[in-house]
């Protein structure tokens, strides 16, 4: 190895000092132009994480406000796609009695796989009362929405035209930190491939747009109560969804939020002037400042709630309701060699 | 055995003012692993693959049939939780890696000689833990061979508020941190015994070398120091005691996730398996390769001092969540904090850390307590205690959400044999890439460093 190149080359030229200095060695003298580039682009780069981070942590918690005034907010980094028409839900609670209607026409039309529940319906009673009340929880199509800050693909996304929250099927990596992100429990993955497990989804999943958002999604990515983009993009059939249409009590109200003329929005109008004025009304979580686009009509459940049957198991209607018991993967190799000895 | 107690007292010393026959018997007392493997080395060699091996096939089942294969489902309804062991090993070895190069920096920065024996041992298992590091992000993905495609072209998008992107590029530029310092520690020492090292070597030696010259040790060597300070620095900021620990501490839909003390809980648990696993690793070599005068009972003790320094600090912050999370906490802060005081597990890895402070405070009482083999034997505990713990944390976070209905559904999960064999492959792993660096470098830096 003795005959290795030693060329001694003359001093770096973006050495700060120079030959023969007579500084102590390996004490830092002056800093050299790569380093201080080196600690510059550290800086920056955390002055953009932290930059980012407090822009998109803290919103208003008063809320209450608009989609509207929330696209207005020019700190706005999750709602960069901030749109116009902003759909959401009107949820009458006080009219649902439990019957699952909802969640099964989801299941149909979306093609769902077994314990994929878009929709979902809590059945609970309050201390001190002896009713079965009702909740229905459904994507809340957040304005300042947890899920699309955190996926690191721009999977998760806003739709410009209605401003529905949806997953591209062709981006998503499946990592799920939508799904640990969102305060509702509303992502359900892939685990495994749909056919197996119930899935029955027919069609290209492609929207108006051609981005793959319709339907159960394929093995590997991330689905969710999507407002049937199917039908919002289908003039006939725009402002209704397979649940809306699904339930006939009349609990579920789809439309553009930011429109004052809109169908839910004239709803709950309506419903107010019914109540002279004392309609109680919620958003889910609110607390939490993910802005939520659906507006209940009813009481929240209190944190002393406790869970109840309903009048409609979920098996009774060919759902399951916890799906992990049906997640099971294939036997592996070894277990199959031990089977069949 | 005078030339190893020789040696040892060289480390202390100034090479300048040592006999040339002592500095060369060091030399090759630290060359000794070079030569031929030994039949015991095969063995492990052989272990080793057949781990990676059984890891593999495991692997290919789960990209067969989709990650329905592990234990994992969804939470809420689903009964489940949708991350795991897997997001539970990959903060276990992010937190073995940061820790090692910060071991590392620190002897550097902070001239503690004490450690500096195991200080490139703590730089190569920085590497080896960032590469599992690395890999559990692709085995826990639904889509893995998306991972380019979809993530590289909207990093400008996504770096404003998605913690994982954040992960991505601070994983790299640790990857980049590390290598590069190892690179600048290595290539002087390289050079210095290229004619002892093995000839069939000498292809990747030259690349390693490549316009090495012999007036770069100076720059070099302040170049590491100024990288080992980055480290120090950016190590609280933005790696083990940021965003690691902000992956899940700005979410606000899970409480058990949430808490101003994560970074220095995580930072402090990042430390404490480091230099436990340093400990392993230095008692394994000195054990090997007889290295009783380079790795000596000083190193340990310093390693178990400092192992049960920040074994404390860490239950200590423990203490603050507790504390703070069950007195007069939110409802549904409570309710996490209390799931996780009724987790067997929980307290399992409190006492196993526990075990490691009060070992190591012993052994500071009374010289007469102080065994390096029992030193290595308790250095085990920590490393489990905050696999365990940090899984446990993953796993209860979407137990206890913020919603508070779900948290009367049943839910529970178990890794499947796909999920623990992956376990297994990262430590093989880690094995391997000792196994192939104790066969082409000096894992002792064979030179004092300027003072």
């Amino acid at each position: 190895m003795g005959e290795r190149r030693e060329v001694i080359e003359p001093e770096e030229p973006w050495e700060a000092q120079d030959p023969g200095d007579p500084a102590a060695p390996g004490q830092p003298r002056l800093l050299t132009r790569r380093e201080v580039t080196g600690a510059l682009a550290g800086c920056a780069a955390g002055a953009l994480v932290l930059g980012g981070l407090h822009r998109s942590r803290f919103a208003d918690p008063t809320s209450g406000g608009t989609a509207a005034q929330a696209a207005g907010d020019p700190d706005g980094v999750a709602d960069a796609e901030a749109t116009p028409v902003r759909y959401g839900m009107v949820l009458d609670l006080t009219r649902c009695d439990g019957c699952l209607a909802c969640v099964e026409a989801c299941r149909d039309e979306n093609g769902l796989s077994d314990g994929v529940l878009w929709p979902y319906v809590f059945a609970y009673r309050e201390p001190d009362d002896d009713r079965t009340a009702f909740l229905l929880r459904v994507c809340q199509q957040c304005a300042d929405a947890p899920c699309i800050k955190v996926c690191p693909t721009t999977a998760r996304h806003r739709r410009p035209s209605d401003g529905l929250v949806l997953t591209d099927y062709d981006l998503c990596i499946g990592c799920r930190y939508c799904e640990v992100a969102c305060p509702y429990g509303v992502n359900y993955f892939q685990w495994g491939d749909p056919e197996t497990y119930g899935g029955e989804f027919e069609g290209d999943r492609r929207d108006a747009r051609g981005v793959s958002v319709e339907g159960d999604p394929p093995l590997g990515v991330m689905g969710k109560c999507n407002y049937c983009p199917q039908r919002q993009d289908d003039p006939e059939l725009r402002g209704t969804t397979a649940c809306s249409i699904a339930c006939t009590m009349k609990v579920i109200h789809v439309g553009d939020m930011n429109d004052p003329d809109s169908e839910p929005n004239r709803y709950l109008a309506q419903r107010r002037e019914e109540s002279g004025g004392s309609l109680p009304t919620f958003r889910l979580l609110e607390e939490l400042g993910t802005e939520p686009n659906v507006v209940y009509i009813g009481s929240p459940p209190s944190s002393r709630a406790t869970l109840v049957e309903g009048p409609v198991a979920y098996e009774e209607v060919g759902l399951v309701e916890e799906r992990r018991t049906v997640l099971e993967g294939p036997a592996p190799w070894f277990e199959r060699i031990g089977a069949s000895s | 055995m005078t030339t190893t107690v020789e040696a040892e007292r060289a480390v202390q010393r100034d090479d300048a003012q040592l006999p040339e026959e002592v500095l060369t018997s060091r030399t090759s007392v630290i060359l000794r692993p070079l030569g031929r493997p030994s039949l015991r080395y095969l063995a492990v060699l052989a272990a080793a693959l057949a781990g990676l091996a059984w890891f593999a096939q495991a692997w290919a089942f789960q990209l067969r049939n989709g990650l329905v294969v592990t234990g994992l489902s969804d939470w809420g309804t689903g009964g489940g939780v949708p991350w795991g062991i897997y997001v539970g090993s990959f903060i276990w070895w992010v937190g073995i890696a940061h820790g090692g190069i910060v071991v590392s920096a620190a002897v550097r920065v902070f001239k503690i000689d004490a450690l500096k024996p195991v200080a490139r041992l703590a730089e190569l298992l920085t590497l080896a833990a960032l590469v599992n590091a690395g890999l559990y992000i692709i085995v826990h993905l639904g889509r893995p061979d998306r991972i380019v495609t979809s993530i590289l072209p909207h990093l400008g998008q996504t770096i404003r508020s998605s913690p994982l992107a954040w992960d991505v590029v601070v994983l790299t530029l640790y990857f980049v941190l590390t290598g590069t310092y190892l690179a600048l520690t290595v290539r002087h020492d390289l050079h210095e015994l290229r004619d002892r090292l093995p000839r069939a070597l000498r292809p990747f030696y030259r690349v390693v070398l490549v316009g090495y010259r012999p007036g770069e040790r100076r720059k070099a060597e302040r170049m590491a120091w100024w990288l080992a300070l980055g480290v120090i620095v950016l190590a609280p900021l933005f790696l083990h005691g940021g965003v690691i620990p902000w992956l899940f501490a700005v979410l606000p839909s899970q409480p058990g996730w949430f808490g101003s003390v994560q970074g220095p809980l995580f930072l402090a648990a990042a430390l404490t398996s480091a230099l436990a696993a340093v400990t392993i690793l230095a008692f394994v070599f000195r054990r090997a390769y007889g290295w009783e005068g380079i790795i000596d009972d000083g190193v340990f003790r310093s390693l178990s001092r400092w192992t049960g320094l920040f074994a404390l600090l860490y239950l200590w912050l423990q203490l603050q969540q507790v504390v703070t999370g069950s007195a007069m906490a939110p409802d549904s802060v409570d309710s996490a904090v209390d799931a996780r005081l009724e987790a067997p597990l929980f307290w399992l890895a409190v006492a196993l850390l526990a075990i490691t402070v009060g070992h190591a405070g012993l052994q500071t009482l009374s010289a007469r307590l102080f065994s390096v083999g029992r030193t290595a034997a308790v250095a085990g505990l920590p490393v489990l205690a905050i696999l365990i713990e940090k899984t446990l944390f993953v796993v209860e976070g979407p137990r206890h959400p913020a919603f508070s209905l779900y948290a009367q559904m049943p839910s529970s999960y178990a890794p499947s044999w796909v999920e623990l064999s992956s376990v297994v492959g990262a430590f093989a792993i880690v094995v391997l890439l000792f196994l192939v660096a104790v066969k082409a470098l000096p894992l002792v830096e064979t030179e004092e460093d300027e003072p």
